[in-house]
């Protein structure tokens, strides 16, 4: 299998290559290597389609004997766990992207008529590095034993990692990489478009792959933040890690390019600015991967990055990818053509420039933010900064730091996520406010009367829902603004849609988009601000303990067969009552306990029940002592010297004591209960007879188990009758507002932008005599996209 | 509409109120990013002495105590102590419940400052690395 799967990978990489070449060659006069190029397009993803057959087989087959099946599968998954397996580890991940990134090659093929051979000759480059990667990272490495270094065929896998062991894994790896592969388009055809000397063509042919990439990146985002909080228990669904973070930032450039690119489509103007868009947006794709998969923020994340052995290979590329293209920029930046942009205040064009400029600066503060560990590892840079900040300002908060103190030994440094939430939420209050008017204007001009009119009842629907928030007793400024501004642009967008739908729905998509992110927004308030703080609440065994109004008793704790712990806890509010059973488990492949929340999603908010802690009952008749350890049972303090393995009385039988210093009302004495082993006993019971010690008080006290290499003893003091503390559960309840909005935002927001791209793929098809495309009503829009050229 | 002094000397580059407000956007952006800083900054160190020896945050990268458990301290909080490559130990008081992997730690990054008054690390976050993920590691950098 070695063999093949190498084989089928070294053919994708050549076919890939021979198609990038080939189309290279198309504009210097050889057409005959157009046919080339095309067969290269198709040959590689007739290969990569084989890789996946071929890995996908192997999973369903169960063949340990390969490592990448071994390290991710095991004989118990479910038949669709088997297959999202194969997504489940880094080889894996490069296969899935480059199996997209070659099915939109074959889209690309003739579709893009004139820019065919420029645009391909760049994808499949690209595509070419990506098997490489595969290649480096060899999914069909056979499996060795780590003793001998010999290559066998183990029984069972490791099986796939209980995080990974989710629906939510079968999507959303596949639909970041679909992300990931279609802004890989909008990038070849801005390269291609340099190399063309074509400036505006490309930009028109871009923008239905840009939106497309924008919506799967968007979707995979979400999906990724529902996952976190639905199954990984982190509490909420974003939570500024690095690996949100660096996908965060390449879908802010994008919604920057895709607007950059209706500019220039209308008037010319941002030719400039979208090749420098397109050109970033594809970097910070692949910054992305490099961060998050070269273990290079091992030490800053709670995600557990690993070096997966390809840094200096990926490093490479990403400046190699870097260097080229923004070269390529500027080797052609004099020649490129420029056209001014409306001198209006007051028109579209404005308010998208303000609009570009507000998203790339968010994406620099978080992009620099996130990057932060890896600028300060550079030798040097970490310690001048450092230097740099400790003199500007006093890092410490006022805790008498000296001002001249020496930087850390170990220069590196990070920001901890209060910096995005200090930084991001003002900046994109900005944009906010550009969505309420920027809608409405025209592209070079508007007429300020019928603006105001317009904007009459947004303003309504703005302050009532001020009104409403105060009453609900929102108060603090900026949540307050976010939701007067929020409502106003949704208002604002509304209005837009309702005229515009008349003219077909197909021009609705980019309205929808401002709607649904203003829905987001309102779910981001409510959970962000008015979120309750997590409450830890212990409930003893058969008791009820009350938080947040609701009432938690809890029944028991319980085994799964699979091995899971399952605390039975039933939720009560007034009359209506559930069943909550979060689960913890030790995951052996995590090497850690995990613990899965329960959730119980209403319209407004949802009750987070988050499982901490499971603590059995406790005899308070019973003390399990260390060496010199020292526990009070009742009146008496009792200290455990040692073992004493006294000489029994008679051969036939041995003893084991423990020897303990007691003290009692102020008197210590020193006894030695014992466990004598009877020998030529049949009777199992009294085989073993434990023999007490007296106490003073007339208690006894017996030795009743011990562990000779952690060397503990277990004692019980007979007679108190000391109560028997029931068993806890340990949980953390909070409630979080709005969740609701925030995922039914971000599928409006999608869906909006997928509306988009069917609208801006009819528009840009090619029509005879440069014709304009008229834009069909009602389904038969869906029915030309789907349809032929 | 412009006058002579608005012009910043470019040939036609004039000032117009879109470009105020795009610089307006860019400084907010720098001062809200000075600010954040401010609080944000959280050095790196595996040193426990140059931890405690500073009153800034810092994170915070050591081992757990051999044998260490953790407990729970008389406010409820998560307690445990933690020690340096040199041995140096320190007690970390952890402001969230109990991380869930935590036993199996061999490897903690706290994130927090040294509270001089109450002798102790408070950590807000943690970083927990468990053996598992180490060994992958290992055999990754053999192979």
């Amino acid at each position: 299998m070695y063999l093949l799967g190498t084989m089928l990978i070294v053919c994708g990489i050549v076919a890939a290559a021979l198609a990038s070449v080939s189309y290279a060659l198309v504009p210097r006069g050889n057409v005959a290597a157009l046919t080339y190029g095309r067969i290269g397009t198709r040959a590689a993803l007739a290969a990569v389609l084989a890789v996946v057959a071929l890995i996908v087989m192997l999973f369903l087959a169960r063949r340990y004997d390969v490592k990448y099946v071994y390290d991710y599968s095991s004989a118990d998954l479910e038949f669709g766990f088997r297959v999202a397996a194969m997504w489940a580890g880094q080889p894996g991940s490069f296969v899935i992207w480059t199996l997209w990134g070659l099915v939109a090659a074959q889209f690309l093929i003739r579709r893009t008529r004139h820019a065919e051979p420029y645009v391909l000759s760049v994808f499949m480059l690209l595509q070419a590095a990506l098997l490489v990667f595969m290649l480096i990272r060899n999914p069909f490495i056979p499996y060795t034993d780590p003793a001998t270094g010999a290559a066998t065929a183990p029984t069972d896998g490791k099986g796939l990692n209980e995080l990974l062991h989710n629906p939510w894994m079968i999507i959303h790896p596949p639909i970041l990489f679909t992300g990931y592969a279609l802004l890989a388009v909008p990038f070849a055809f801005a390269i291609g478009g340099l190399w063309r000397r074509d400036y505006d063509g490309w930009a028109r042919a871009a923008l239905p792959w840009a939106l497309a990439g924008w919506s799967f990146l968007g979707l995979a985002l979400l999906l990724g933040g529902y996952w976190a909080y639905e199954t990984l228990g982190w509490g909420g669904y974003w939570g500024w890690d690095p690996v949100e973070n660096s996908s965060l930032v390449p879908w802010l450039t994008s919604t920057a390019l895709i607007h950059a690119l209706l500019i220039q489509r209308t008037s010319g103007a941002l030719r400039r600015a979208n090749f420098a868009l397109a050109i970033l947006t594809y970097v910070l794709v692949f910054y992305a991967t490099f961060l998050t998969r070269t273990g290079v923020l091992s030490s800053f994340s709670v995600h557990s990055f690993v070096e997966e052995g390809l840094k200096s290979v990926m490093t490479g590329f990403l400046a190699a990818l870097a260097i080229f293209s923004v070269g390529f920029l500027a080797w052609r930046w004099r020649d490129i053509p420029s056209r001014p942009l409306s001198e209006k205040l007051l028109s579209r064009d404005s308010f998208f420039v303000l609009l570009i400029l507000g998203l790339l600066v968010i994406a620099t503060v978080i992009g620099v933010g996130t990057s932060m560990p890896v600028i300060s590892a550079i030798p040097g840079v970490g310690h001048t900064l450092q230097g740099i900040f400790g003199s500007a300002f006093e890092i410490d908060r006022g805790n008498g730091l000296d001002k001249n103190a020496p930087v850390f030994t170990d220069g590196r440094f990070g920001l901890v996520a209060s910096f995005y939430g200090a930084t991001v939420p003002p900046l994109a209050l900005i944009l906010i406010a550009l969505l309420i008017v920027g809608p409405l204007l025209g592209w070079r001009d508007a007429n300020v009367r019928h603006l105001l009119r317009t904007l009459r009842w947004p303003a309504v629907a703005a302050v009532a829902l001020t009104c409403v928030a105060l009453v609900l007793g929102a108060r603090e400024p900026l949540p307050l603004a976010f939701i007067g501004l929020g409502a106003f642009a949704a208002g604002t967008n509304i209005v837009m849609i309702v005229r515009t739908i008349k003219s077909g729905w197909l021009r609705i998509g980019g309205y929808l988009a401002h709607v649904g992110l203003a829905v987001l927004l309102a779910g981001v308030v409510g959970s962000a601000f008015y979120a309750s703080p997590d409450q830890r609440i212990v409930v003893p065994q058969g008791d009820t303990i009350t938080a947040y109004g609701y009432d938690f008793s809890f029944k028991e704790w319980r085994q799964t067969p699979e091995g899971k712990g399952v605390l039975d806890i039933t939720v009560k509010r007034g009359s209506e009552s559930f069943n909550a059973a979060p689960t913890l488990y030790y995951n052996p492949r995590m090497g850690a306990t995990m613990a899965t929340p329960v959730i119980k999603s209403e319209l407004f908010q949802d009750l987070y029940i988050s499982p901490a802690e499971y603590q059995p009952p406790e005899d308070r008749n019973i003390a399990q002592l260390v060496m010199n350890g020292k526990r009070a049972i009742g009146p008496y303090t009792i200290t455990f010297l040692g073992f004493d393995a006294g000489q029994a009385h008679d051969s036939s039988s041995g003893e084991v004591g423990a020897q303990l210093r007691v003290s009692y009302q102020g008197k210590d004495m020193v006894v030695t209960p014992k466990m004598r082993l009877v020998a030529n006993e049949t009777d199992p019971n009294k085989a073993l007879q434990i023999v007490p010690a007296d106490l003073p008080g007339g208690h006894t006290i017996s030795f009743e188990n011990f562990d000779p290499i952690q060397r503990w003893a277990s004692v019980r003091v007979n007679g108190l009758n000391l109560p028997v503390d029931p068993a806890k559960a340990v949980v953390t309840v909070s409630l979080k507002p709005g969740i609701l909005l925030v995922w039914m935002g971000v599928g409006i927001g999608v869906l909006g932008g997928l509306i988009a791209m069917v609208r801006r793929t009819i528009e840009g098809r090619w029509q005879p005599g440069g014709a304009r495309s008229r834009l069909p009503h009602g389904l038969g829009g869906l029915a030309r996209f789907v349809g032929t050229k | 509409m412009t006058t002579a002094s608005n012009d910043l000397g470019r040939r036609g580059f004039v000032l117009k109120p879109v470009h105020l407000i795009g610089i307006a956007i860019i400084v907010l952006a720098i001062v809200l990013g000075y600010f954040g800083l401010q609080t944000a900054f959280r050095p790196y160190t595996t040193s426990v002495t140059e931890a405690i020896s500073t009153g800034r945050g810092v994170q915070l990268a050591g081992f757990l105590v051999p044998g260490e458990q953790g407990t729970y301290d008389a406010a409820g909080n998560f307690t445990f102590s933690m020690q340096d490559s040199t041995g140096k130990i320190v007690q970390v008081v952890y402001l969230k419940p109990r991380p869930a992997n935590f036993e199996k730690a061999v490897s903690i990054v706290a994130i927090g400052r040294y509270d001089a008054a109450k002798n102790a690390f408070l950590a807000d976050d943690m970083l927990v690395k468990c053996p598992s993920k180490y060994q992958e590691q290992l055999d990754q950098t053999k192979g």
